[in-house]
């Protein structure tokens, strides 16, 4: 486990995408509170985990290490590139279901409740291999990183996990986390701010730039029918299938929100964008 | 929110079929059809010919499939592999307080009908908004608009909604979308919210802007 070491990271030059060049995208700070951020190589990607507060808990470095080891637990639970994890023996047929770790169990449960909710479009259980509950775990794992967060103190919690994003408090004394949709046409500008809610989550899925992102997850091959499509709702995992899903389905993936009046969605393709929800309002 | 009782479809059956999901009234989607002779235009089967699915029926407020959650966050060293404290068994989304699950219609997941395409002896394929009649249905009163291009529903909403007593059971509807063109803008945001690449570039650039500021 790499240990907590602000300001690591690969080298990417600021104008890729447009951070402190000038360009369209600025970093909101966090004012007049103290910040702490963490950047964190997990998971073939990265974990951006931004912590925020008048005054934050002297043991700060502590909690984060302890959100940063469960991230690295859940590549030991559920990486479906390590021959070792629970998931990959499960999936070789090498252990049964009942004897992998109850969390697993119930990431699985909660994978079929979207199957369910999604009328089958997002189904971990359709893929080659085995199932592959991924696209679900990263948003799932933000979400609960966030949580321990929060719940050891610290007011105002941020972690983004490449895209999966899971809020607590706000990102100043005077706003709500801002968080930027990407433009999939041009990935170094954004469509849309959004005003993300304590407690809430934000999910994006694409295929402008990861094309087996999505055959990896959904049923009957890589079709898609947006450009890009994001859910903003109060489940972090579930924003995460639900944004794959959306992306699938089309126009009539709405008939799954009957009854979330929490959750918002917004959906692009050929350049213009479908929405819904309060985050939209 | 506002909310409204219908989905951007492609044909008056894909509207049929969801109007009846959303409000159980099969006649509603009749009436709508038949109260606007220019619908008849567009070609599509009649409403009775789309299944629509009366069995259907709003329920009560719907929840999301249950968070699985780690047995110790705050430990979460490989011995938190250990069984988690609850998993939780409720995992299918389930529709709080209806007295039986109402499974949704298979019809709502047909893909809209292709309308028949047009002999060059018809006239052109009808444009614009048309408002269907008010249809009364136990939750109340709904009237329904659509914009049509082409022959072609390409927006619906309702006109008029339940209120009043009746107002709860309005939230039971689907989502309308909204459309809008899509510009780049600029932005001050802590995050962006991007297919994978994208944010990995968003973290890494992150990170360099952080090193050199000295942060």
């Amino acid at each position: 486990m790499t240990g907590p070491a602000e300001g690591t990271g690969t080298g990417a030059t600021p104008s890729e995408t447009g951070i402190g060049t000038g360009g369209r995208i600025t970093y909101a700070g966090a004012g007049s509170w103290q910040q702490r951020l963490h950047v964190e190589p997990v998971w073939g990607t990265h974990v951006v985990i931004d912590v925020r507060a008048d005054a934050l808990p002297d043991d700060v470095d502590d909690l984060l290490a302890e959100a940063v080891a469960f991230l690295h637990q859940v590549d030991a639970w559920f990486s479906t590139y390590r021959a070792d994890t629970p998931i990959t023996m499960y999936r070789n047929g090498l252990i049964e279901l009942e004897r992998t770790p109850s969390i697993v169990r119930a990431v699985l449960e909660a994978c079929a409740g979207a199957k369910q909710l999604t009328d089958g479009v997002f189904d971990p259980w359709a893929v080659p291999g085995g199932v592959d509950p991924s696209g679900y775990v990263k948003g799932w794992a933000a979400g609960v990183a966030a949580d321990m967060l929060h719940d050891a103190g610290i007011a105002n919690v941020c972690v983004d996990a490449s895209g999966d994003i899971a809020v607590h408090g706000r990102m100043t004394a005077d706003e709500d986390w801002s968080v930027g949709i990407t433009n999939p046409y041009d990935t170094q500008s954004v469509v849309r701010v959004v005003q993300v809610p304590s407690g809430y989550a934000m999910a994006t899925s694409g295929l402008y730039e990861r094309g087996e992102h999505i055959r990896n997850t959904v049923s009957g091959g890589s079709s898609v029918h947006y450009d890009s499509a994001t859910v903003v709702g109060p489940d972090a995992g579930l924003a995460d299938a639900l944004a794959t899903a959306c992306l699938v389905e089309g126009p009539t993936c709405n008939r799954w929100f009957v009854g979330l009046d929490d959750w918002s969605v917004y959906l692009i393709k050929d350049g213009r964008a479908e929405f819904f929800g309060p985050a939209f309002a | 929110m506002r909310r409204a009782l219908l989905v951007t479809v492609g044909t008056v059956a894909g509207l049929a079929s969801v109007l009846s999901y959303s409000d159980g009234a099969t006649s509603m989607a009749t009436d709508l059809a038949s109260s606007s002779g220019s619908l008849e235009g567009l070609g599509a089967p009649a409403p009775e010919e789309s299944e629509p699915a009366a069995e259907a029926s709003p329920s009560a407020s719907a929840s999301t499939p249950a968070k699985p959650k780690p047995a110790a966050t705050t430990k979460a060293k490989p011995a938190a592999a250990k069984p988690a404290a609850k998993p939780t068994a409720a995992a299918a989304p389930t529709k709080a307080g209806a007295p039986a699950p109402a499974p949704k219609p298979s019809t709502t997941k047909a893909a809209p009908k292709p309308a028949p395409k047009p002999t060059p002896t018809k006239p052109a394929l009808p444009s614009g908004d048309f408002v269907g009649s008010s249809v009364t249905h136990k939750y109340g009163t709904v009237q329904v608009g659509i914009r049509v291009k082409d022959g072609k529903i390409i927006k619906a909403w309702a006109a008029k909604y339940p209120t009043g007593e009746s107002a709860p059971y309005s939230e039971f509807s689907i989502p309308r979308l909204v459309s809008e063109t899509v510009g780049a803008t600029s932005a001050n945001v802590a995050r962006v919210s991007g297919a994978t690449l994208t944010s990995k570039a968003w973290a890494s650039s992150l990170a360099s802007a952080m090193s050199k500021a000295g942060i």
